[in-house]
């Protein structure tokens, strides 16, 4: 099942890439990881100089825009109420066309993304979260396969009362929904627990604990059941040991496909609990689509470069985890086009009904 | 069936014990805080007498028996904030989300479920791979984001209420057609309507050995109840109520149907090559019911089962919703409608939850938290049942319980 050689014309690497889907999905990943690494760059050569205008937290900068001071507006874009603009410069009068400083503003070629409320440079603070999206997903997808594997493995290996007990902390974990569980938490909580990083390896305890040990639990059962795992007994393994050298090699792939979708769940629940302002986090994507509902009715209206920003970034990233996925999927059940091209008794026996699980 | 059926409910109700301990210790370990501290600066002295009219200085042991035991009664106890029972104030903010959830899900299912199939059968083609697409599109969207879109483009445009704007909606001098008791009788009318369908369609089955056309089961859908609304006289209640949540629903069935599309895919490729399918094929039975009544059929157990694991997080998606569109009218209150007291609770569970965590009424919290539970254990079991239907396998396997 397993061959030594990643690169082996049929070996997993090989098998991923065959996914056009899955390919896009790593490209998705790449360039989210790129804009970690350039942010900073940024910030030290071509905005060195302006952090006062591109720091995704501190920043400002309002554009100068000629607005028409109208009675009525028609195109927020162009016109300015009379009211709002004796506001802000008390000699106005109907029909001016005058200077004025808009926050937010929309796209322009300095602020590629447009300015938040706060005046805010959106682009910067879209490249700034990428660094916390990718802290809380990938320590929940980590905890996640750990807590599952050991689960589902133990389940196997010892059986009866073991996999009773393992099996009913599932059951019991999924009716406490993780993504729910962590929002209530951020709310709850006081203080500076809530960091990235404790957010995702708690989100990856509890996922991990219930569906994804859930669904590997059963990979592992019908795994326990095959040939090589009697030879192994016969020949005198026992317990961890065979745990360790004969059932876990062979939940890695499906491990990874649940390790995804823990990323997935947790970045979303993160989002969404900045999202409600109970994260410390002085920057991230739910705190940019915080800034953007939050003002709507200050502002009297949605600006919607910013929440678009944030929520296509938040999409996009576990989109990008979807589509890779796939292509762990088809690793998992190693070649599913040239099984399909098997007659189906063969393949049934080959399958065990596991590769639908998931 | 039976015995297999009541194995099922002894053991949800196990877990439903022990997931009840679990959440009252996690609750009273994990949140810091009471709602007495949650009520501003006050005296020590003061702080504690209030502690002790709520009962709150106790042992946290015996606290938990004396719920343990009110639960068991229906009783999960007094909201602290506002001193009404909190099983009444989660029984009419729950009756929206039970019925979005259903109405929603069972869409998303037939929706996500005929694409799937359609684009499990045709194999890899143009309209396929975007199918897919569209699927995963939709998967992934930031729920939130969604709502907002919709409240603010799709009801600004269209005028379509939120779930919101349930209090507008005028319910006359009838104290108990509350809209709570409307959409339970639209709940209940909905699951007996299709217990009828079930119970006449295996009846005709049996009699003549023929299948009902699947139009007469959408006109009946919708015929049925329809009829029986307005017996009961709330059919124009049910239509303003069904404008005040299609919002919500429609949110729901985007963000649910991509993952049973792809799910049903998957599943349909692997039966596509079965023997049996190449069989129906060559005895030359239209490609429809080829692909509906001989592959599909196959392919809905894993579909069943990856729906089981997935309900949490769905319902979890419908709090997140509802608690965008339901806005921060939040919090649960008492009403005086002329002589007659009437809890006003907020629509929906989403914003009952966040209401409560807001006010730290941890009764409220625990109660919603309890329930959300419980209607996730209920899906599951229901599904379990289906499940144990189309698959005699899992039926006769004892002990074995369906992951």
């Amino acid at each position: 099942m397993r061959s030594r050689n990643l690169f082996a014309p049929d070996g997993p690497v090989r098998i991923f890439f065959r996914n056009p889907l899955a390919v896009v999905g790593l490209t998705i990943i790449v360039i989210f990881a790129l804009m970690v690494v350039i942010h900073p760059l940024l910030m030290n050569t071509l905005w060195a100089g302006e952090e006062l205008i591109y720091d995704p937290v501190f920043g400002n900068d309002a554009p100068i825009v000629e607005l028409v001071v109208v009675e009525e507006v028609t195109d927020p874009t162009r016109e300015i109420e009379l009211i709002e603009a004796r506001i802000r410069d008390i000699t106005s009068n109907l029909g001016d066309v005058k200077e004025f400083r808009i926050q937010p503003a929309p796209p322009s070629g300095t602020h590629w993304f447009g300015t938040d409320v706060f005046g805010r440079d959106v682009f910067s603070m879209v490249l700034y979260g990428a660094w916390p999206s990718f802290v809380v997903g990938l320590s929940a997808a980590v905890v996640a396969a750990i807590v599952a594997v050991i689960m589902s493995v133990a389940s196997a290996t010892f059986g009866g009362r073991t996999d009773r007990t393992l099996s009913r902390v599932s059951d019991v974990l999924l009716l406490i929904p993780a993504p729910l569980a962590m929002i209530i938490l951020a709310g709850g909580s006081t203080g500076d627990f809530l960091t990235p990083l404790n957010f995702g390896m708690t989100y990856g305890l509890l996922a991990g604990a219930s569906t994804a040990a859930i669904v590997l639990r059963s990979h592992a059962l019908s795994t326990a059941q095959r040939p090589f795992i009697d030879a192994a007994r016969v020949s005198g393994a026992r317990g961890w040991y065979l745990a360790r050298k004969h059932l876990i090699p062979h939940m890695i792939p499906l491990a990874a496909v649940t390790m995804v979708s823990a990323v997935v769940g947790a970045v979303v629940a993160h989002g969404f609990a900045s999202w409600l302002a109970y994260s410390d986090e002085l920057s991230n994507w739910g705190a940019i689509m915080f800034t953007a509902i939050g003002f709507a009715s200050l502002q009297g209206t949605l600006a919607w470069n910013v929440l678009i920003a944030g929520a296509a970034a938040i999409s996009l990233f576990c989109a990008g985890f979807y589509l890779v996925s796939l292509g762990l999927k088809d690793v998992a059940f190693r070649g599913s086009e040239e099984r399909r091209q098997r007659p189906g008794w063969v393949r049934r026996r080959e399958n065990r009904n596991v590769g639908s699980l998931v | 069936m039976a015995s297999y059926i009541v194995r099922r409910l002894l053991s949800g109700l196990l877990t439903l014990f022990l997931f009840m301990t679990l959440l009252f210790f996690a609750m009273n370990a994990l949140l810091p805080g009471d709602y007495v501290s949650s009520l501003g600066p006050m005296t020590a002295d003061d702080a504690n007498a209030a502690r002790e009219a709520l009962g709150l200085n106790r042992p946290l042991f015996e606290q938990y028996f004396d719920w343990l035991g009110s639960v068991a009664t229906f009783d999960l106890g007094t909201s602290f904030s506002t001193r009404v029972s909190v099983w009444e104030t989660i029984r009419l903010s729950m009756s929206a989300t039970v019925v979005v959830l259903t109405v929603g899900l069972g869409l998303a299912f037939v929706l996500g479920g005929w694409l799937g199939r359609v684009s499990g059968y045709k194999g890899s083609s143009f309209g396929v791979g975007s199918l897919t697409f569209v699927a995963i599109l939709c998967l992934t969207l930031f729920p939130p984001a969604l709502a907002v879109a919709m409240e603010q483009r799709v009801k600004g445009v269209t005028g379509w209420f939120g779930l919101g704007d349930f209090g507008s909606v005028d319910y006359g001098a009838f104290v108990d057609v509350t809209p709570a008791g409307v959409l339970w009788r639209v709940f209940f009318v909905f699951v007996a309507t299709s217990i009828l369908l079930w119970v006449v369609e295996s009846l005709v089955f049996r009699l003549t050995r023929r299948r009902l056309p699947r139009w007469v089961f959408l006109v009946a859908m919708v015929a049925i109840p329809l009829l029986i609304w307005s017996w009961l006289g709330i059919a124009d209640r049910v239509i303003d109520l069904a404008g005040a949540m299609s919002l919500l629903i429609v949110a729901v069935v985007i963000l649910t149907f991509g993952e049973i599309q792809l799910v049903t895919r998957a599943a349909m490729d692997d039966v596509m090559m079965e023997d049996y399918v190449m069989v129906a094929r060559a005895k030359g039975l239209p490609e429809s019911q080829v692909r509906d009544r001989h592959a599909a059929r196959t392919a809905l157990l894993p579909v069943l089962s990856r729906f089981a694991v997935a309900i949490p997080y769905f319902l979890t998606g419908l709090v997140i919703l509802e608690v965008v569109f339901g806005g921060t009218q939040g919090a649960a209150g008492l009403q005086i409608v002329g002589t007659v007291q009437r809890i006003n609770a907020p629509a929906g569970l989403g914003s009952l939850l966040f209401g409560a965590l807001g006010t730290q009424d941890y009764p409220l919290l625990i109660g919603a938290m309890v329930v959300v539970g419980i209607l996730t254990l209920l899906i599951r079991i229901v599904l379990d049942v289906v499940h144990a239907a189309l698959d005699p396998r899992i039926r006769f396997s004892a002990g074995e319980e369906p992951a």
